[in-house]
């Protein structure tokens, strides 16, 4: 793997919005948790909804919604990415 | 043996674990085994209590023990840490690893490891008419296989499924059938990972092990529990080698083996879902849960509802539980005359009305707002909504230093801390954890709950409603400012990381919320039956003794008098009554109680509390409940000061301002946790020194808070 360019973490989800995820960055507890609770390569995960704040947010992995702090879901490196025709979002 | 016994009249008893994830109906499963009828058990391995329900079924008594619901069997929470000792050292004859239909890959994961155990397993298939409903259709026979364990397709809450799971128990038991030859396959550099650390511990193992059981120990050790290992052997060694084996994983992979083998359980469970589980239609069903969730959890309007849920909690708790305290009310005190006017006049008949009457009764017409506030919690815990409030709230307990996963043991503290504290065993760190156990006493548990209806119906008799929410709120805002204290003193550095499940929303059957709430009202009335009867016995004894005491005025040539003086009736009615009052009041002074309130209260005097508040809140150290009854026990000795029901009101009313009255709250709300409490702290944190800190903070932060009632009330007076 190449040196990253542009980080394409969970954080840039938009509600809708679908990616595969690649890898997760560090190391420790927290991790370890993310990729028991579902979160390992080759998973799909989607925005859900995000809370008043902005932080944090909920997802949708293997069928089930969990949330995530942004500072976590910024780990969380994805491979691809699937965005929804006509969110908003510039591609 | 001298008795005979036929072998028919013997059943066996076994010992069944129910294992599996939060919120998947484990709990309704564990009440429709055990008809809400369980104990507390200790178990020597786990060491610690678990609720335990009595099954009989085909000739076998079975234990069945509900587990703490965990998504891992990593041992990095203490949920965990239960779980696998319960497993490993109490040795369970069956695990029953409950799993949600709907909701099956996620579910497996724990399975994965429970398989690697290798403990006799059966699997409840639950929530499968959900499944159903959303298309889905399963291979038993092939999951069965797969698995390694019997499997049946339940609906805990209408019972479904449930008798041929315990057949199948049953047949596990008897048959003693080699169910558990399953093995989960890694990819390669795992796997040559896995049988070095495997070969390691067979080697250094002073005696002979199953291959299984090596891989499980070489499995735990690579995920990262010591623990195992070390219990397993002596050999520092070998854990020292296993460490390295570790480093050479990352170094090899730049992951934690740990992640590795969660990628490789994933990958499995794939597998085995892409062979077991067809999709059939109805893939894109209305999804109620996200149209709930779009409301509930909306942007601007998610934290207004939820503050409207709790306000109306609080609401419904205070309004409509005041109708059947007012009957409870009359009977107590139609039991009080009724036995005043059968038994002979004496110390028996002070000491069962005025002591037992007086103080239980005084609790027991609480029970209503009690239950009304525990069904509530209830309604929101298994609704899925107590989630969606640690959600909403975690950026605001983030930022004093909290995890929004105790918001959640928080709010159970409305119902009783001692639940509240034990649920803080979900979150993992244990820096967080304790900042949440030294805080939560702080929330306004129901025990407290009396008192505030008590003042706010007598002091604030227009807003008794929004003064209870107002108490439970400042409760709220003194946990999060002692945090806010702690964490910058105490606890610095980074918290836990967030990660919670929102689960599917569901409508509780009535049948399980009256349950819940019954389970809580049969505890409570414990409670009363021993805590507070006892504590109301050594009051009432402490308020009537010593007997023989030197009054300053002769109130019977006094009474006398008045009768002599032949004034108008309603005159002399006042005038006797007034008498009596006051030599009562002298009375209380003169007794153990009253030289003992004399004595602190010095101490209070800057809050503005007389010697029975004082006396009251010395009481109430035991259990909060009782300081009501005291005051019950104690305003009740003049007797006739306005027979019946709302004597103790009126002599409230004419004790104290308002102002020293919500002090008086705002104190009761903060003091030192109740000995349940403090046990429940101790425990929990593990060390007395903590229960000890948890009882000073709690003493210095009432006394300054209610100081700080007084001056800034007194500003406005």
């Amino acid at each position: 793997m190449d040196a990253i360019t542009s980080l394409l973490t969970l954080l840039k989800l938009q509600r809708g919005d679908t990616g595969v995820i690649a890898r997760i960055d560090g190391h420790g507890p927290v991790k370890q948790r993310l990729a028991e609770m579902g979160f390992t390569k080759g998973a799909t995960v989607g925005l859900a909804h995000t809370a008043p704040f902005g932080n944090p947010r909920t997802y949708l992995v293997r069928g089930y919604r969990i949330s995530l702090r942004n500072e976590d879901a910024d780990k969380v490196i994805l491979e691809s990415y699937a965005g929804v025709p006509g969110s908003g979002r510039d591609a | 043996m001298d008795v005979k016994v036929s072998a028919s009249s013997i059943t066996k008893t076994v010992t069944v674990a129910l294992l599996g994830n939060p919120n998947i109906g484990k709990a309704t499963l564990f009440q429709q085994l055990s008809g809400g009828h369980h104990q507390d058990v200790r178990f020597p391995g786990a060491d610690v209590r678990m609720e335990v329900g009595i099954v009989h079924h085909a000739g076998m008594r079975m234990r069945v023990v509900d587990l703490p619901g965990i998504y891992s069997l990593s041992s990095t929470t203490p949920d965990e840490i239960i779980c696998r000792d319960f497993i490993m050292l109490d040795k369970p004859d069956v695990v029953i690893n409950v799993l949600d239909a709907g909701n099956l890959e996620r579910n497996l994961f724990l399975t994965t490891q429970l398989i690697e155990m290798g403990v006799p397993r059966v699997y409840a298939l639950n929530m499968s008419d959900e499944a159903h409903m959303r298309g889905m259709r399963f291979n038993m026979e092939a999951l069965s296989m797969k698995l390694g364990g019997p499997i049946i397709e339940t609906v805990a809450r209408f019972r479904r499924g449930v008798e041929e799971m315990l057949d199948a128990v049953v047949d596990t038991i008897e048959s003693a059938r080699k169910y558990h030859n399953v093995a989960i396959a890694y990819d390669d550099h795992l796997e040559e990972a896995i049988e070095g650390v495997q070969q390691l511990v067979k080697e250094l193992h002073p005696e002979t092990m199953s291959a299984g059981h090596a891989r499980w120990l070489a499995i735990k050790a690579l995920e990262g529990d010591k623990v195992v290992l070390r219990r397993e052997s002596e050999h520092e060694s070998l854990v020292t080698a296993i460490e390295d084996k570790c480093r050479d994983i990352v170094r090899m992979h730049g992951d934690d083996a740990a992640v590795l083998l969660a990628d490789g359980r994933y990958g499995y469970i794939t597998g085995l879902i892409q062979q077991t589980v067809e999709m059939t239609g109805a893939l894109r069903h209305v999804n109620i849960t996200d149209m709930v969730d779009n409301l509930l959890l909306h942007r601007v309007f998610g934290l207004p509802l939820f503050l409207a849920a709790l306000w109306l909690m609080f609401q419904a708790t205070f309004t409509v539980g005041q109708y059947p305290m007012a009957w409870l009310d009359t009977g107590v005190v139609w039991l009080g005359d009724t036995l005043t006017a059968i038994l002979p006049a004496g110390l028996t008949r002070d000491l069962i009305v005025d002591g037992i009457i007086g103080g239980v009764g005084g609790i027991l017409i609480f029970l209503p707002n009690i239950m009304i506030l525990f069904l509530f919690i209830a309604f929101f815990e298994t609704t899925g909504y107590m989630a969606r409030a640690a959600f909403l709230m975690d950026q605001v307990m983030h930022s004093i230093g909290l995890h929004g996963k105790a918001f959640i043991p928080l709010i159970m503290g409305f119902g009783c801390n001692v639940p509240a504290i034990m649920a803080t065993r979900a979150i993992e760190s244990r820096r967080d954890r304790l900042l949440c156990i030294l805080i939560a006493p702080f929330m306004s548990c129901s025990a407290r709950l009396p008192v505030y209806v008590l003042f706010a119906g007598v002091f604030f008799a227009d807003w008794a409603g929004t003064v209870v929410f107002g108490m439970h709120v400042a409760g709220v805002a003194v946990a999060l400012g002692a945090a806010l204290m702690l964490r910058t003193v105490l606890f610095r550095g980074e918290g836990d990381a967030f990660v919670m499940e929102l689960p599917p929303y569901r409508l509780p059957t009535i049948r399980s919320l009256i349950m819940h709430m019954w389970d809580k009202a049969v505890h409570f009335l414990r409670k009363i039956a021993g805590v507070v009867f006892v504590g109301s016995i050594i009051i009432w004894f402490l308020q009537a003794f010593p007997r023989d005491v030197e009054l300053s005025r002769d109130y019977v040539a006094e009474r006398a008098a008045v009768v002599a003086a032949a004034a108008a009736p309603e005159v002399q009615r006042a005038a006797l009554t007034q008498l009596k009052n006051a030599e009562a009041r002298e009375l209380q002074k003169e007794r153990y109680l009253g030289q003992i309130g004399i004595a602190v209260q010095p101490v209070f005097e800057s809050l503005g509390f007389n010697w029975q508040t004082t006396i009251s809140l010395m009481t109430g150290m035991v259990a909060k409940e009782i300081v009501v009854s005291t005051f019950g026990v104690l305003y009740n000795v003049g007797g006739d000061v306005d027979a019946g029901n709302d004597s103790l009101r009126a002599a409230l009313a004419g004790a104290m301002p308002p102002l020293t009255a919500l002090a008086f709250m705002v104190f009761t709300l903060l003091y030192m946790p109740c000995l349940a409490t403090i046990a429940a702290i101790r425990r929990e944190a593990g060390t007395w020194g903590w229960a000890a800190f948890s009882i000073v903070l709690s003493l210095a932060l009432a006394w300054l808070m209610a100081l700080f009632v007084i001056m800034v009330g007194g500003l406005f007076a």
